[in-house]
């Protein structure tokens, strides 16, 4: 009959002192080639252990420990840093969506306004030729300058005037006007 | 936020419980607790990336980064294996990583070195012999490399390997096979040389 080798798992069992059953010790035992596989796994398992490392001291960890959470820190303010402007940029898109729809809305729903008439909004006066008040005026002036003053000192003389005089004065020049027009 | 007084109240309760409370409040955002996490498994860790990088420099590199990648993605921890599992993982495709692209950043190595030396804390180098075996630990296969690392070193169950490696324990049993087996095949019946 043959022999049945044992799988590597078994082997490994064995060799690690794993649980495993008797028969498989009885194996082991009569067979060369799966004693030698249980030697060679035992002998590696022994040399692994030889590769012994120095422990660093607490001095190294606490730096360790403290970089790490220096960069966690730095890491967490970029994040909230990166959320900030997240929540910025949406709120604004947000903004925007508000405007369009309730400009949208308003477009809809407003009736066009009935077409007014056009008003221009520069209306050129009457030129000098025809203004009655300038006539008037240009009727003035000879009888002030015969007087041998110039128009600027009338017009100191009529800043001295009284309220009541003023009236007078304005009331006389609207019926001038009302007459010459 | 995890109260001061709930993190020292760790004595009367069982560690699997406190650990799953520091999880919680890191997941939060609580980096206290996940200072406190760190300080529970930056060993562990350290002497994995130790193992598998080799020297003591690109190890506190790897354990500084895995942990940061712990941090990054702690939300995305669930629950359904232990927190150190979780870690031992992410440290060893943190390895990984680094093997296939191996950055030449050593300052914050250095500081460390400056910082432990004077005391004469950080000695890892080992004699001529235990060189010769990390040698040869060094040039088994990827997988294998790291479950004899797992088992001999950390002594992990079977079972926390196949966690860790995402196998089944079977395929975990045969790469310790087969590692422990290279390794004697490599230094010789005697551990000398090949």
């Amino acid at each position: 009959m043959k022999q049945r080798h044992l799988s590597d798992a078994t082997a490994l069992d064995v060799a690690l002192g794993e649980a495993h059953g008797s028969d498989v010790d009885a194996h082991v035992a009569q067979c060369a080639e799966c004693g030698a596989r249980v030697a060679a796994v035992r002998d590696g398992q022994r040399l692994a252990a030889e590769a012994t490392v120095r422990e660093p001291g607490d001095v190294f960890w606490s730096a360790l420990r403290a970089r790490v959470a220096q960069r966690v820190e730095a890491e967490a303010a970029s994040g909230r840093a990166r959320q900030v402007r997240l929540r910025v940029v949406w709120s604004m898109a947000a903004a925007a969506a508000v405007v369009v729809l309730v400009a949208a809305w308003g477009v809809s729903h407003t009736q066009a306004p009935p077409v007014a008439a056009v008003q221009a909004a520069w209306v050129p006066l009457d030129s000098s030729e025809d203004d009655a008040g300038l006539a008037l005026v240009s009727e003035v002036m000879p009888a002030v300058e015969e007087d041998g003053q110039s128009w600027t000192e009338c017009s100191g003389c009529l800043e001295g005037l009284t309220d009541a005089e003023r009236r007078v004065v304005i009331e006389t020049l609207r019926q001038e006007i009302g007459r010459k027009s | 936020m995890l109260a001061a007084a709930d993190l020292g109240n760790a004595h009367s309760r069982s560690e699997a419980d406190d650990e799953r409370d520091l999880v919680d409040a890191a997941r939060n955002g609580d980096s206290r607790a996940f200072d406190l996490l760190v300080e529970r498994h930056q060993r562990a860790i350290f002497r994995l990336c130790y193992r598998l990088a080799q020297n003591a420099e690109d190890a506190a590199d790897l354990t500084q980064e895995a942990l940061l990648r712990a941090f990054r993605s702690i939300r995305s921890f669930r629950g359904e294996s232990a927190f150190g599992t979780w870690l031992y993982r992410i440290a060893l495709n943190t390895c990984r990583s680094f093997r296939s692209a191996r950055r030449a950043v050593h300052e914050e190595l250095t500081e460390y070195s400056a910082v432990s030396a004077p005391d004469g804390t950080l000695r890892l180098e080992q004699d001529e012999r235990a060189r010769t075996v990390r040698d040869a630990v060094a040039r088994l296969p990827e997988k294998q490399k790291a479950t004899l690392v797992l088992k001999i070193y950390h002594e992990m169950t079977h079972e926390q390997i196949a966690a860790v490696l995402g196998t089944s324990v079977g395929t975990a049993k045969a790469n310790l096979f087969h590692a422990l087996a290279g390794l004697r095949r490599m230094l010789g019946e005697q551990g000398g040389t090949p």
